[in-house]
Formats: structure tokens, sequence, C-alpha cells
């Protein structure tokens, strides 16, 4: 065996190798900060070429695109409130309010570090917990899901938002909007509304384009009084003390980062989940941990550094499944199947035994992958602030167009541009009467899991809730669910108590 | 603008207003000249699921054979009906073409409403035949098709399989098959094989029925206990496991497949290069290792011998899926 893990470190660390990884990085970064594009196409695209390089030089290329494609949707989210995929909305909460205040660059150097951070951290997952992980992974059934799910609603709460009644009607819509296409269980389609394309649901990256992205970019087009005018966001990008990231800062936010690194690695080891839930889990847990939530939603260090790092780690753990049971944990791990065949290598139980070399090669493009994609990060973003200065008629007409393109492109129909424009005026109503919009695409991300969950369980039960009972695993994340949901309870009288004493104080937290 | 760059430009514009007539004449009724530009093929799923990887595949292989690049396409939506839809209203010229899953065109339109009938694409080539494995999760003590009946006799409705979703073929496979036994297992349907694999290897469900590819390496291993194939005979990649004749059913086998279709009025000699160029695949030794690594087989019907095949099999989903609906 360390014959083997020599090998598969040696074909790691050839400069062809590097850059492979390197090539990766750059295509996954870019293709994911363009909204409609992201790692899946990337690599889905690359894939026939894969073919003529070695089974670790493939896979440099698959790793590289990966990681790069998990975190580039953050530098659009921070920059233009636009995620460049669905993993990064979570990202624009603080990431945009830190952006309009002057600090783009900043931002982005808090998600790059925390990013890298939660990649290294998920790297080692992946090496050193496979083995233990992985039988973990089976015991969840579809009770489990079901009560994990419920789990992670109570968590993320009613993200960080004003009016809790207002947040309640958006998670309403959200889930009702969840129902709209197939049946996940009984296969009738519902809500269609005639059109084929919706039968399979309604398209996740043109409703968040059109949520988020769409009534912030003609909100600010409108603005004629800037909180920062031109000038000074000039001023600002090329000041270094206000875009700096200082190490005492990263210190304050480590803790954050590790904890978020640990909810997204486990999330990313459980098929079906993924990254956008990931990071919203992670920062509904740092906020509730925090001393300041009221700062959350308001340019929060940790904030951001919490979604970014949730993000960021269950790129590793998607493959644990995938490595050890031949289950894929993501849509782009799925990608791995056909890159490891396209070579010969059979991914599943027998791969550590049949295949070593090629799965210690992966966990050492793993690990250099990290020092990889910092290096491409720091690149990146150094360009990419300066796109701030750009006057605003301009730059916002231009990324709302590349906004509805990429609305086109994520699902190549142009019912997917009809879906963004009808969510972009929905979020401008929601906006106009103070909804919130992230409540809503939480719900509708976590309901058609939700229903999916749920629907199977009765099924298995016969149709007995009771059948829940039996289920210990099950049972004990309904406590945990039922214990987060008491102490934020208990906080909330609090909160409003304390308010009572002093009414005029904080109206707006 | 001076008078001769005025031509110039003019010129240009005609070229490129010619060209696409012209390259449609090139490609004539004979199939001669006929590939001369990029090949469109249309996917019905999302890239990284198994059709996608079949056509990747396939693209890479038969660009090499034809001497023009396939483009693969991902048009995901309604169970592959989108893009199906799709390519049965594009121009019928060869340059835009359907990867099917044998649910999109024999099963799927019994259930759902689809915009495009039987005769709208022409099969060109089918490429691979996958017959369905029926296999026993760690908590059932089974160990093959006599013990799985015996038990769910002894215990009606006790038993759950796993499924990629209802209507899926190895919900109507495995309908055919437990009827025609007698017996009754309650389907769970999962989103694709992949979960329904690791629910079964979870216990969650007590048997899995759906592609071998998922979980070949789990039968061999034995994590998972292969009942049966759901081919009448045998398949290469499980030799150890019986294939339908060897419960007395061969009647029932059923495979899956793949293949390629083209819109109506596709010309004749086009889908003759097509297949021709397919079947030289069937040489190709490090193909045929790659799909059967998959769990696929390579078995080549030329465009008559496809053609009549779908046409029995959607009769018999028809009557399948009309049981399922009125019990």
């Amino acid at each position: 065996m360390a014959g083997e893990l020599l090998q598969g470190i040696e074909q790691a660390v050839r400069w062809d190798t590097m850059l492979l990884l390197a090539v990766g990085t750059i295509v996954g970064d870019l293709a994911a900060a363009i909204p409609g594009l992201s790692a899946i196409q990337a690599i889905a695209l690359l894939l026939p070429f894969t073919a003529y390089l070695s089974p670790v030089g493939a896979l440099a290329l698959l790793v590289g695109i990966y990681k790069g494609g998990c975190f580039g949707g953050s530098t659009t989210a921070i920059l233009l409130a636009t995620p460049g995929t669905a993993e990064a909305s979570a990202t624009v909460l603080d990431g945009y309010p830190m952006a309009r205040q002057g600090m783009a660059g900043k931002a982005l150097r808090i998600a790059l570090w925390s990013s890298v951070t939660a990649d290294l951290f998920a790297a080692l997952v992946l090496i050193f917990g496979a083995a233990v992980l992985a039988p973990y992974a089976l015991k969840i059934g579809p009770p489990e899901y079901f009560a994990l799910v419920v789990c992670a609603l109570t968590i993320i709460g009613l993200v960080g938002q004003a009016s809790p009644a207002r947040s309640a009607v958006a998670v309403g819509l959200g889930f009702l909007l969840a129902t709209v296409g197939q049946d996940p269980v009984h296969g009738a389609v519902r809500f269609d509304i005639g059109v084929l394309a919706l039968t399979s649901g309604i398209p996740l990256v043109p409703m968040i384009i059109g949520l988020l992205a769409i009534p912030e970019l003609l909100d600010q087009f409108g603005k004629r009084h800037r909180s920062v005018s031109v000038e000074q966001m000039r001023a600002f990008l090329r000041d270094p003390e206000k875009q700096r990231f200082t190490l005492a800062e990263y210190r304050r936010c480590l803790p954050t980062m590790l904890r978020s690194s640990a909810v997204g690695a486990v999330i990313g080891a459980l098929p079906g989940l993924g990254g956008a839930i990931a990071a919203f889990v992670s920062y509904g847990v740092a906020r509730r941990l925090s001393k300041h939530p009221e700062r959350f939603g308001k340019g929060e260090m940790e904030g951001l550094a919490a979604a970014e790092a949730g993000d960021s780690a269950t790129v590793g753990p998607t493959l644990i499944p995938l490595l050890t049971l031949g289950i894929p944990g993501s849509g782009t791990a799925a990608l791995f199947i056909p890159a490891f065949l396209l070579h010969g290598v059979q991914v599943g139980p027998r791969v550590f035994a049949d295949h070593g070399p090629v799965v210690y090669g992966l966990f050492a493009l793993f690990v250099i992958g990290t020092a990889v994609h910092a290096v491409v990060g720091i690149g990146i973003r150094a360009a990419a602030a300066r796109i701030l200065a750009v006057p605003p008629n301009l730059l916002y007409p231009a990324v709302l167009l590349m906004t509805l393109v990429g609305a086109y492109t994520a699902e190549t129909s142009l019912v997917a541009v009809g879906v963004a424009l009808f969510f972009g005026g929905l979020g401008m109503v929601m906006r106009r009467f103070g909804f919130p919009p992230i409540p809503l695409l939480i719900a509708f991300v976590l309901g058609g899991l939700t229903e999916t969950a749920l629907g199977q369980s009765l099924l298995l039960f016969d149709n007995r809730l009771s059948g829940f009972l039996e289920r210990p695993l099950a049972l004990a994340f309904f406590a945990l669910a039922a214990g987060i949901a008491l102490v934020a309870a208990r906080g909330a009288w609090q909160g409003a108590r304390s308010r009572e004493r002093r009414p005029a104080a904080d109206q707006r937290a | 603008m001076s008078g001769s760059r005025q031509r110039f430009v003019i010129a240009l514009g005609l070229i490129m207003a010619l060209a696409p007539g012209a390259s449609g004449l090139a490609a004539g009724a004979d199939g001669a000249g006929y590939p001369d530009k990029p090949i469109t093929v249309v996917v019905g799923y999302a890239a990284g699921g198994g059709q996608d990887s079949f056509t990747r595949v396939l693209a890479t292989r038969l660009s090499e054979q034809l001497g023009q690049p396939l483009q693969v396409v991902n048009r995901p939506g309604a169970a592959g009906t989108v893009a199906a839809a799709e390519v049965a209203h594009a121009r019928p010229d060869g340059y835009t073409l359907y990867s099917a899953f044998i649910s999109n065109i024999t099963i799927t339109p019994h259930l759902n409403k689809v915009p495009y009938g039987l005769d709208d694409l022409v099969p060109i080539v089918q490429i691979t035949s996958l017959p369905l494995v029926m296999a026993a999760g760690p908590k059932l003590h089974v160990s093959d098709w006599q013990g799985l009946v015996e038990y769910a006799k002894a215990h009606p409705r006790r038993l759950t399989y796993g499924t990629d979703g209802v209507g899926g073929l190895p919900h109507l496979a495995s309908e055919r098959i437990f009827r025609a036994a007698g017996i009754e297992l309650r389907m769970i349907p999962f989103k694709g094989s992949a979960e329904s694999s690791a629910a079964a290897l979870g216990g969650h469900v007590d048997v899995y029925v759906g592609s071998i590819g998922p979980v070949v390496s789990h039968v061999k291993e034995g994590t998972l206990k292969g009942i049966l194939v759901t081919s009448a005979e045998p398949q290469a990649v499980l030799p150890g496991l019986p294939g339908l004749k060897a419960i007395g059913r061969a009647e029932i086998a059923t495979e899956a497949w793949r293949g390629l279709f083209a819109p109506k009025g596709t010309p004749k000699g086009v889908v003759q290069r097509l297949a021709n160029a397919a079947r030289e695949l069937a040489n190709d030794s490090s193909f045929v290792e790659l799909m059967r690594k998959a769990g696929e087989e390579i078995a080549i019907l030329g465009p008559e011998e496809f053609e009549r095949r779908i046409r029995a099999e959607y009769e018999d989903f028809g009557r399948i899926a009309g049981s399922l609906k009125n019990p």
C-alpha cells in the first residue's frame, strides 16, 4: 500500500498535472462567476478530452474545475448581488452589503480565504474520513432525510429578517412554488400551466437570477443618490487599508470557518443535499451562535465567511459516497463516474484495492488543489473588484442583459428567460412591500426535498405516521430541531421584553 | 465605404446566406457528402447522468468514424421528453439527432402527454442493450428468486423495492415479473438509480431493481445479493445470476436500450450512413469493454430491426401502463 501511495503522489506532483489543475481551477472559477454556467457544464464539455490524458491528469482537470466552480459564484454575488451559481446565494447576504460600503476587495478576500480554509478541511475529511463516514451516509434513509430537512429548516429559520410574519409568508410561497411540476413520489404533473418544460419544476438558477439579481440591478440603476458615489468607490478600491483582510480578522473568523466547514462536510457527504443548503445552514448556525446576530445581513464578515466555508467544504466529501459506494454525492460528483470509466476505473467498494494509485493520486490532488485554488483566486479577485469602478449607467444595464443570457444558458430554453423575468417582477413587488426573498428561496430548495422524503417515508411505513417512532436516528434529528426552536423562541421572547423597556431603540432589528 | 469594400461585404453576406442551403444540397437523399459540418446530439437529461455519459463516449467514437465532431447538448426536462419534442420538430437534415433511452420513446408517452408521436422520430440505430438487475439488500435474508417468492407469499405487501421513479422501466418490468409470480411488493420511487441503490444498501428498501451499472461492484462483492437479471439469458458482466429463462418466464424478459433518432423526413442515405458508422463500433473492443463495465452490452440494431422492436415494445408498455393506472 505504501508503494501505491507514493506512486499516486508521484503522479500528482508532476508539472503537467499541476498545469491541468491550474487550468481546471481557472475554467471552473470563471464558469461559476458567470450566471448560467457552472462547473457541471464545464466538466461535461471537457470530459471527452480527458480520455486523452492520464487517469491522474484527467482527475486533476476535474478536481480543479470542481474547486474553482464551487467558489467562483461568490465573485458576482459579492460585487453585483448576482450569484453566479445557486450555491453562492447565501454569499449575497453579507458579501453584497460589504461591497456597497466600499469594501468589495475585502469581501472578496474573506470569501477566498474562507473557501480555501474550508477546502483544505474538506480535503482532509475526504482523505481520513472516507472509511469512517461512508457507512453513516448509508444509515440515512428517507425518514432520516425528512427529519434532517426539518432540522435544517429550523436552523436556517427566518434568516436575519426584519419581520417574522413577512418571512413566514415568503416561506409559504416558496413551498408552494416547489410543488410545481411532477410529483416526486407519485408522478402526477401539477401546476405546469401547459408548459412542457415546467413539468420538471421551476428551474432554480433563472429563479435566483429573477429574485435576487434583477430587483437589485434595477434598484441600483434607478438610484440618483448613492450612499457611496462612484468617485468615492474608486477611492475606496484604491485604498489598501479598507480592502485588507488582516490576520487578526482571519483569526476572529476562524472558529466560524471551521464550524461551517464541519457542517458543509457532513452535508456534502450525504447525497442529494448540496452546497446551497450547506451554505444556508452554516450561515444560520453562525448567526445563532454570534454575539451580534443583528449585524448579519448588513455586511458582517462572519456571515460571509460562514456562507463561503459551508459551500466549499462540500467539495471533497461529496466524493466519499462516490469512491466507497459508487453513489455520487452531487451532480458534479456524478461526472467523475464517466471520467473514471473512460480510464477503466469502476468506482465502488473495490476501488481502493483495484486502483490504489489513482485514488491516492486523487487525494494528493485535493490537497495540492487547495494551494492552486488560493493562487488562482488571488489573481482573479484582483481583477474582479475593479468592475465596481465602471459607471453605473454602463455597468447595470450590461449586467442585467448578462443575467438574462445566463438564465437562457442555464436551461438552454426561452422558458427560463420567462421564469427569470417573472421572478424579477415578483422580487420587485416583494421588495416594495418588505417581503424578504431569501426565505422564499430556501423554502423552494428544501420544499422539494421535504416532499420527496416525506412521501417516500409514508410509502415505506405503509402510511403509518407512527413509523417515524421506530427510527431512532430520525427521532434524534427531530429532538435537535425542537431544541433549537425552543432556544430561539426563548431568545425572541427575551428580545421582545427588552424592546418593550426601550421601545425606540432598535426598531429595525 | 469604398466600392470594393462594399462589394466584399455583399459577397460575404451572400456566402453566409447561401452556405446553409449549399450544405443542405451536398447531403442529398443518398447521404453522399454527409456529414460536412458538426452534428448536434441532444440528450434529454442533465450532464452527468447515465444517458449523458453514454452519449458523450459515443459522440467521441462516432466523430472518429464520421470525420466530423458530434456536439452533445443537454436539454433536460420532463423525463427526457423536452429534448425529444425539440428534435422531432428540428430540420430533418441529419445534423440534429436525439440520443434516446427506452422510456423516452416507448414508456413516457403512455404516462404523460407529450407533443410528439412515435412517427415523428425516425429510429437510426440501437447501440446498447441494458438488462436490469434485481438484488436484495442486507436486511432481507433471501439469496435467490425462489426464496424471494416464498418470503413474499408468506408476508404479503411486507417487502418493499426501490426504483428510479414511478412509471420508469424498473417499475414496469418489476410489476410484470412480480404479477407473473403472484406476489406483491410495495414500490418506493427514488430520484434515479444512484439513490435507490443507496437505499437498498442501507436496508431502507428490501430489494433494488434497476440498471446494473450503479450496483455491479456491490453484487460482485456481495454487499447486495443478486437475484436475477431481467434479460432472458444471463449477462457476461454478472455471470452467476440467472436470466428470466431460468425461472421459466422468458416471454416477459425486459431490457432497456439506448439509441439514436432523427427527425421524421431525414434522408434515408443519411440514416444509413449513421447506422453503418455505429455498426463499426461493435468491432472496437475498447468501446465494447468500456460499455460492459458500465453494465451495458453493445447490441447494434439497424433502422428496420430497431423500428420493429420499438413498435412491438410500444404496444406492450401501453398495456402494462394501462393496467397500473386501473388495476
